[in-house]
C-alpha cells in the first residue's frame, strides 16, 4: 500500500501513530488467540466496557445507560492521566526526563486534602479553586526543585526526580498513619485523611454526583492540554523552550537562560501533576489514605502516555483517553469468569499496554506499511545532532515535518 | 577519563580543597563520635567539631570554585549537632542495638546486591550508546524466572541461568527495537517495563495460582568466608550469611571496569557509545557490539531479579522489584557510568535503607519517615558530591548505517 | 512502582462492637431461591491473589457457588477509582449481596448503598456503623482477629517456656486495627503461658516487598528473637523466610501458611472464606444484619489457629483447652491495641 502524495503531511503525522497502534491491537490479539481467550469476543466486550458504545445511535435501553457510566468512568479515568502526561511531555520537549511527575501528583493530593479539609468557613467556590491551586503551586515547588539542582549543581534530573518521588511517598504516608499529624478525625485508627467535605467536590455534569458522574476534571485537564499548546507552540517560552531541548548548547549560545529554563520548565511539569491529584481529590477521591499514596500509579502511567502521544498536547489527550479506556474497559466487563480468570485480566491489561508503548516506540513498521519514504526520517525520534545528516540536503519541507512531529522525542536526556 | 593534577613540588599552603576535605573529615568525625563503639555519651564534643567544620565550610564557600565542596561541608557539620544530641538522649543500649555494625553491614548488603547486578548492566548498555530504562522489567523477569527454573529444574543453578536467559531475551527485545527498528530507546524501556510486570504477573497466577511459589525451593546459597567472619565488625552475619550472588556481584565491578577501561574490547564499546560514526569508519561493528552489550545488560539485571527472588527471599511476588531498577538507574548516573562510582552508590543507598529499618527502635512513629531516609541520603551526595554527569555521547541516539 | 501493592486496610474497633452487634436485632427479608441468588464480590486494589483477605473471600464465593448453588460476579479493583462504579455495577445487575472486600471501600460503600436501598451489601474487617450515614442495608463482617493472636501467642508462650526461649516478636504491616489486634492478642496470649516473655515488633509500612519484612525480622532474630509473628500480607512471607535460614520458628496470618514448610509453628487464622459463605447462606434463609456486624470469632468458626507443626502438637491438648475457654467466655476482653 503506498499513500498518494496528495495525503497531506498533517495526514501522514496522524496515520502513521494510528497505523502503529493497530498494528498493537493485532499483536495483542494474537497473544490472547495464543493463550486460548477469543482475541474478537474480548475486544467487543473491552469496547462494551469503555462506554464508547455509547456514541453510536442506535444502544438504546438499559445497555445505553450501562454505555454511560462506563464512558464517565473512562473521562474520569482521563482526566489525571492526561495532567500527567502533559507533566512528563513538557519536560520531555526541554530534554528533560520527568519520572518524578508520582511524586508531584503525591504532594499534590496532601496539600489538595488538607486545604480541602481545612478552612471549612470558605465560600465554596474559592475553596475548591484554592485547593486545586494549592495542589498546582506545591507540584510545581517540588518538581522545580529538581529543575534547581540541575541548573544550580548539575544533578541529573533523573536521579532527582525518583529520589523525590520516593521522599514524597514516605513523607505523604507519614502525615496520614496512625498518629500522624494528617490523620483524620473519623478515622477509627485508619490512616486516611479528613473527608471533603460536600460542598468542596468539583461539580458532577453528567451522571448521578453520589455514584462517580463524571466531573468538570476532565475540563480542566483539556484545558491544560490547550495551555500546553499555547506555551509550547504560541509563547517565547515554548520557543525557547523547544531550543533548549534541541541543543542546550547552542541555545546557551543563543543567549538564552538554560538554568533558568530548566527550573521554569520543570516547575510548569509540577503544577500539571499537582493540579492531576487535586482533580482526583475533589472529583472522587474525597479523601486520601496510605493506600492511595502507595497504591497509585497514574504519574508513571503518565511517561507512557507522554511517550505514547509523541509528547504534544493534542497527542497526550489522545493517548490519555486511549489508556482510561483500556484501564475501564479491561477490567470492569471482562473480567466475567467465563471468558477469562478474573485473577489473570488486570495482567492481561498490563501485557496490552506494554505492547502498545512498544510498538509506538518506533514508527518504522508502520512507515515500511504505508510505504512512506523512510528518508522522511520518521523512523528517527531524535531530532538533535546528526537529524541534519540523516536527511537529503534538499528536502527541507521533510525536515522540518520530521522536526516539528518529533520535537518530541526525550532528545537530550542523556541517559 | 579523569586526569589527576599533580601539585608543585614545593611546599604550598594549603589550597582551599584540602581545607574542605580536613573540614569534612572533622565532621565525620562528629557524626561518628556518638556511636559504637566510641559511644561518647555527651554532645559535647561533637557539636564542637561540627561547628568547627561548618566554620571552615563557610570560609570555604567564599572561593567561587569551591562553592559545591562548601556547602557539603556546611551542611555535614550542621547535621552533626542534631544527631549527637539525638543519640546522646537515647539509651546507650538501644544505641548498640541500632548500630550494631555487622547486622547493618549484612542487610545493606542485601538492599546493595540486586542494585550493583542491575547497575552493572545499565552500565554496560549505555556505554555502548542504547538507553535502558528496562532494567527495572529485566529484574522483574529474573525474579521470576530464577524462581521458575529452580523449581522446575530443582536446582539453583539452573534457575540462575534460566532467570538470566529471561533477562537476556528481554534484552534481545530491546536492543531488536532500539537498534534495528530504531526506537526511541526510552520508550521503547518503558514498555518492556509494563510487558515484564504484566508477563510475570500473568505466568505467576497460570503456574502458581493461589499459594505463590512453594516453599521449599532450592536456593542460591549463603557463602562461608573464613577470615571475614571473625572481623570484628563483620563477623557471622556477613562472613557466613551473605549470598553467593552478592560476593559474585561484587567481584564483578573491578571485571567490569577492567573490561571497559582497561582491555581493547571495552574501549571499542566506549567508542561506540561515543562516536558510532567515526567507529564504524575504522571497522568496528556498532550493530553487533550493541546487541551484545544490551543483551549482557539483561542478563547482568536479571541475575540481580535472581538474587531478589531465589537468593534472598525463597518466593516470587507482583512486582517484587518495587522500583529498584530505577533505584539502579539513579546509580548508573551518579556513578558516572562508571562501575566504581555505581557501587559507591548502591552501598550508600544500601547501608541507609538497612539504617532507617533499624531506626525504628528509636520511635515507631517517626519510622515511617526514616524510610525516606536513603533517597535524602542520595539526592544530597548527588547534589553536593557528583554533580554534572555527562552520558556517553551517542546513548540514546539510534545509529543509522550511511 | 507499586502495582500490586497489597495493602488491605481494615477497621475494627470490635471490642466495642460485639456488645453492639449483640444488640442489633437481624431484619427478615423473604428467603430467596440459590438459583435465583447472585453474591457478587468487589476485591480491593491488592488483588485476588494476594494470599490474604482478597483471596479468602473469592474461595468463599466459589464455595458458595459450589456447596449452596449461587451464582457469583467478581469485579477486581485495580485503582481506588474503581471502587464506586464497580460497586455500582454490581448493585445494577441485580447481585443479592455485594461484598466489599475491606475498609478501603468505606466512603464508597458510603455512597453506592445510599443509592441503592433495596441492594444488601456486606463490607468484610469492618463495622458496618463506620460507615458515613450508618445505611440499613449494608452489614459488616467482622473478626476477632485479637482471639487468633492469643492463641498463636500462647503456643509461642509454652514452645518458650519449654526451649528456654526469652524473646518473641511480631513484624506488622501498618499500624492499623486490624494488624494490632492481632499483635496484641499474640503479646497477651504470649505473657498468660510464659509472663516473663519478652516481646518485639516492629512494622515494616509495607504489604508487599519482602525484603523489607526479612530485613525486620532479621533484626529481630539478632536481637534473640526465637519466634516470628508475621501480619503482613505478602510482605510478611520474608519474615517467615528469615525466620526459615536463621533456624527460628515462624507464625503465619490470615491463611493457612504451613505448606511453606516445618518451621510453621502454626497459623493465625481469619477465615473470611468461611464468612462470606456464611453470610450468604444466612440471606439465603432470609436473614440479614441491617447496620449490624456478623461478628466472626472462634464461636464461630471464623478465628481460630492453623496446622501445628511437630512442636507445635506437643501443645495441642493445652491448645484446645485455651480455645474451648475463649469459646466459652473464661477468657474475655483481650486486648485490641498493643501498649
Amino acid at each position: 500500500m503506498k499513500l498518494p502524495p496528495s495525503v497531506s503531511r498533517t495526514g501522514r503525522a496522524l496515520l502513521v501513530p494510528l497505523t502503529t497502534v493497530v498494528i498493537a491491537f493485532v499483536v495483542a490479539g494474537l497473544v490472547m488467540g495464543l493463550t486460548g481467550t477469543n482475541p474478537f469476543k474480548t475486544y467487543v466486550s473491552i469496547f462494551d466496557g469503555t462506554g464508547l458504545n455509547w456514541l453510536f445511535p442506535w444502544v438504546g435501553g438499559q445497555t445505553r445507560t450501562i454505555a454511560s457510566q462506563d464512558l464517565q468512568q473512562t473521562l474520569v479515568a482521563t482526566a489525571p492521566l492526561i495532567l500527567t502526561g502533559l507533566a512528563v511531555a513538557f519536560a520531555f520537549r526541554a530534554g528533560l526526563f520527568n519520572i518524578g511527575a508520582q511524586g508531584q501528583y503525591t504532594v499534590g493530593s496532601v496539600l489538595a486534602i488538607w486545604v480541602g479539609t481545612s478552612f471549612t468557613h470558605m465560600n465554596p467556590v474559592l475553596h475548591i479553586v484554592a485547593s486545586i491551586v494549592a495542589a498546582a503551586l506545591i507540584g510545581g515547588a517540588w518538581a522545580a526543585l529538581a529543575g534547581w539542582l540541575k541548573a544550580v549543581v548539575g544533578t541529573h534530573e533523573v536521579i532527582s526526580t525518583i529520589m523525590l518521588n520516593w521522599i514524597a511517598i514516605w513523607v505523604a504516608t507519614y502525615l496520614f498513619q496512625e498518629n500522624g499529624p494528617l490523620q483524620g478525625k473519623q478515622a477509627l485508627g485508619n490512616p486516611v485523611s479528613n473527608t471533603l467535605p460536600n460542598n468542596v467536590h468539583l461539580p458532577v455534569f453528567w451522571g448521578n454526583p453520589a455514584l462517580q458522574g463524571l466531573d468538570v476534571g476532565i475540563f480542566i485537564g483539556l484545558a491544560a492540554a490547550v495551555v500546553f499548546w499555547a506555551i509550547m507552540n504560541r509563547s517565547t517560552l515554548g520557543y525557547e523552550v523547544r531550543a533548549v531541548g534541541h541543543n542546550p548548547d547552542a541555545a546557551r549560545g543563543a543567549g538564552i537562560n538554560v538554568a533558568r529554563n530548566y527550573v521554569v520548565t520543570m516547575a510548569i511539569c509540577g503544577a500539571f501533576a499537582g493540579l492531576a491529584s487535586s482533580v482526583d481529590v475533589l472529583g472522587w477521591q474525597f479523601q486520601v489514605s496510605t493506600a492511595d499514596i502507595s497504591g497509585s500509579q497514574v504519574g508513571f502511567l503518565g511517561i507512557a502516555v507522554a511517550l505514547l502521544g509523541r509528547n504534544t498536547a493534542i497527542g497526550t489527550v489522545a493517548a490519555a483517553l486511549l489508556f482510561g479506556a483500556l484501564e475501564t474497559g479491561t477490567a470492569a466487563d471482562n473480567i466475567n469468569a467465563s471468558v477469562i480468570n478474573p485473577e489473570l485480566a488486570p495482567q492481561l491489561t498490563l501485557i496490552i499496554e506494554g505492547l502498545v508503548v512498544l510498538l509506538v516506540s518506533t514508527d518504522l513498521i508502520a512507515v515500511r506499511l504505508l510505504g512512506l519514504p523512510r528518508r522522511l526520517g520518521l523512523g528517527r525520534p531524535e531530532p538533535g545532532a546528526d537529524l541534519a545528516q540523516a536527511l537529503e540536503p534538499d528536502d527541507a519541507a521533510a525536515q522540518a515535518a520530521a522536526v516539528e512531529g518529533f520535537d518530541a522525542g526525550p532528545a537530550t536526556t542523556g541517559l | 577519563m579523569t586526569t589527576v593534577t599533580k601539585q608543585p613540588p614545593r611546599v604550598a599552603a594549603p589550597t582551599t580543597k584540602q581545607i574542605g576535605i580536613v573540614a569534612v573529615v572533622l565532621a565525620a568525625i562528629a557524626w561518628v563520635l556518638t556511636l559504637p563503639p566510641i559511644m561518647a555519651r555527651t554532645p559535647v564534643p561533637s557539636i564542637v567539631l561540627g561547628v568547627t567544620a561548618a566554620v571552615i565550610g563557610v570560609a570555604v564557600l567564599r572561593d567561587s570554585n569551591h562553592r559545591r565542596l562548601g556547602g557539603v561541608t556546611v551542611a555535614i557539620g550542621l547535621i552533626a549537632i542534631p544527631l549527637a544530641i539525638a543519640m546522646t538522649n537515647q539509651t546507650s543500649a538501644n544505641v548498640r542495638e541500632v548500630f550494631t555494625w555487622s547486622a547493618v553491614v549484612a542487610s545493606g548488603l542485601t538492599f546493595a546486591t540486586p542494585l550493583i547486578w542491575a547497575a552493572l548492566g545499565g552500565i554496560i548498555s549505555e556505554r555502548s550508546g542504547v538507553v535502558n530504562v528496562g532494567l527495572e522489567g529485566m529484574m522483574l523477569v529474573g525474579c521470576y524466572f530464577g524462581i521458575f527454573g529452580a523449581d522446575v529444574c530443582s536446582s539453583w543453578v539452573l534457575g540462575m541461568l534460566i532467570g538470566m536467559a529471561s533477562g537476556g531475551l528481554l534484552g534481545l527485545l530491546h536492543a531488536y527495537f532500539s537498534i534495528h527498528l530504531r526506537a526511541n530507546q526510552v520508550v521503547s524501556g518503558v514498555a518492556i517495563n509494563l510487558l515484564a510486570t504484566g508477563i510475570t504477573g500473568y505466568l505467576f497466577v497460570a503456574h502458581y495460582g493461589d499459594n505463590g511459589t512453594p516453599g521449599t525451593l532450592p536456593q542460591v546459597p549463603n557463602v562461608t568466608l573464613p577470615v571475614i567472619d571473625h572481623i570484628t565488625f563483620l563477623d557471622d552475619a556477613v562472613g557466613r550469611q551473605t549470598n553467593l550472588l552478592t560476593w559474585v556481584g561484587l567481584l564483578l565491578v573491578p571485571v567490569v571496569w577492567w573490561y571497559l577501561f582497561r582491555t581493547r574490547a571495552g574501549l571499542r564499546l566506549r567508542a561506540i557509545g561515543e562516536q558510532p560514526r567515526a567507529a564504524s569508519t575504522v571497522g568496528l561493528k556498532v550493530v553487533a557490539t550493541r546487541y551484545g552489550a544490551v543483551v549482557t545488560s539483561g542478563m547482568l539485571a536479571a541475575l540481580g531479579g535472581v538474587y531478589l527472588s531465589d537468593g534472598f527471599d525463597g518466593s516470587f511476588n507482583f512486582d517484587m522489584t518495587d522500583g529498584r531498577g530505577f533505584i539502579a538507574l539513579a546509580a548508573v548516573i551518579f556513578g558516572k557510568w562508571n562501575p566504581f562510582g555505581a557501587l559507591a552508590a548502591t552501598i550508600l543507598f544500601g547501608f541507609s535503607t538497612a539504617l532507617a529499618y533499624r531506626l525504628q527502635t528509636f520511635s515507631q512513629t517517626l519510622g515511617t519517615l526514616f524510610q525516606a531516609l536513603p533517597y535524602v541520603l542520595t539526592l544530597i551526595a548527588v547534589a553536593g558530591l557528583i554533580g554534572r554527569s555527562r552520558p556517553p555521547a551517542a546513548s540514546g541516539i539510534p545509529y543509522v548505517k550511511e | 512502582m507499586k502495582i500490586f501493592m497489597r495493602l488491605s486496610v481494615a477497621a475494627a474497633l470490635v471490642a466495642a462492637l460485639t456488645a453492639l452487634s449483640i444488640g442489633a436485632a437481624g431484619s427478615s427479608a423473604s428467603t430467596t431461591a440459590a438459583s435465583k441468588f447472585t453474591l457478587g464480590i468487589v476485591a480491593d486494589t491488592g488483588g485476588l491473589n494476594d494470599h490474604g483477605f482478597n483471596h479468602l473471600a473469592y474461595e468463599g464465593q466459589l464455595e458458595a457457588k459450589a456447596k449452596l448453588g449461587v451464582k457469583i460476579q467478581t469485579l477486581q479493583a485495580t485503582s481506588s477509582a474503581d471502587y464506586v462504579p464497580y460497586l455500582t455495577k454490581e448493585a445494577e445487575d441485580g447481585d443479592n449481596l455485594v461484598v466489599a472486600v475491606g475498609f478501603d471501600f468505606i466512603t464508597a460503600l458510603g455512597q453506592v448503598a445510599k443509592e441503592f436501598p433495596k441492594t444488601k451489601f456486606a463490607i468484610i474487617d469492618t463495622p458496618a456503623d463506620a460507615i458515613a450515614g450508618k445505611p440499613k442495608n449494608v452489614e459488616g463482617l467482622t473478626f476477632e482477629s485479637q482471639q487468633s493472636g492469643y492463641l498463636v501467642g500462647y503456643l509461642s508462650g509454652l514452645v518458650s517456656k519449654a526451649k528456654g526461649y526469652t524473646t518473641i516478636s511480631s513484624v506488622g504491616g501498618q499500624d492499623i486495627p486490624s494488624v494490632e489486634s492481632y499483635i496484641a492478642g499474640y503479646q497477651a496470649g504470649g505473657k498468660a503461658a510464659d509472663p516473663s516473655l519478652k516481646f518485639l515488633n516492629a512494622y515494616s509500612d509495607d504489604f508487599a516487598d519482602q525484603a523489607k519484612c526479612e530485613t525486620i525480622a532479621d533484626n529481630q532474630i539478632g536481637e534473640g528473637s526465637k519466634i516470628v509473628f508475621q501480619v503482613a500480607g505478602g510482605c510478611g512471607l520474608g519474615a517467615l523466610q528469615a525466620a526459615k535460614q536463621k533456624g527460628a520458628y515462624g507464625i503465619g496470618v490470615d491463611a493457612d501458611q504451613s505448606y511453606l514448610g516445618s518451621y510453621i509453628l502454626t497459623s493465625a487464622l481469619k477465615k473470611v472464606d468461611v464468612a462470606v459463605e456464611a453470610a450468604t447462606a444466612s440471606l439465603l434463609k432470609g436473614k440479614f444484619d441491617a447496620g449490624g456486624d456478623i461478628v466472626n470469632s472462634v464461636a464461630t468458626g471464623g478465628t481460630g489457629y492453623g496446622v501445628l507443626d511437630a512442636e507445635g502438637k506437643k501443645f495441642a491438648g493445652q491448645l484446645a483447652k485455651v480455645l474451648a475457654e475463649i469459646k466459652s467466655g473464661k477468657i474475655k476482653n483481650i486486648p485490641v491495641t498493643v501498649k
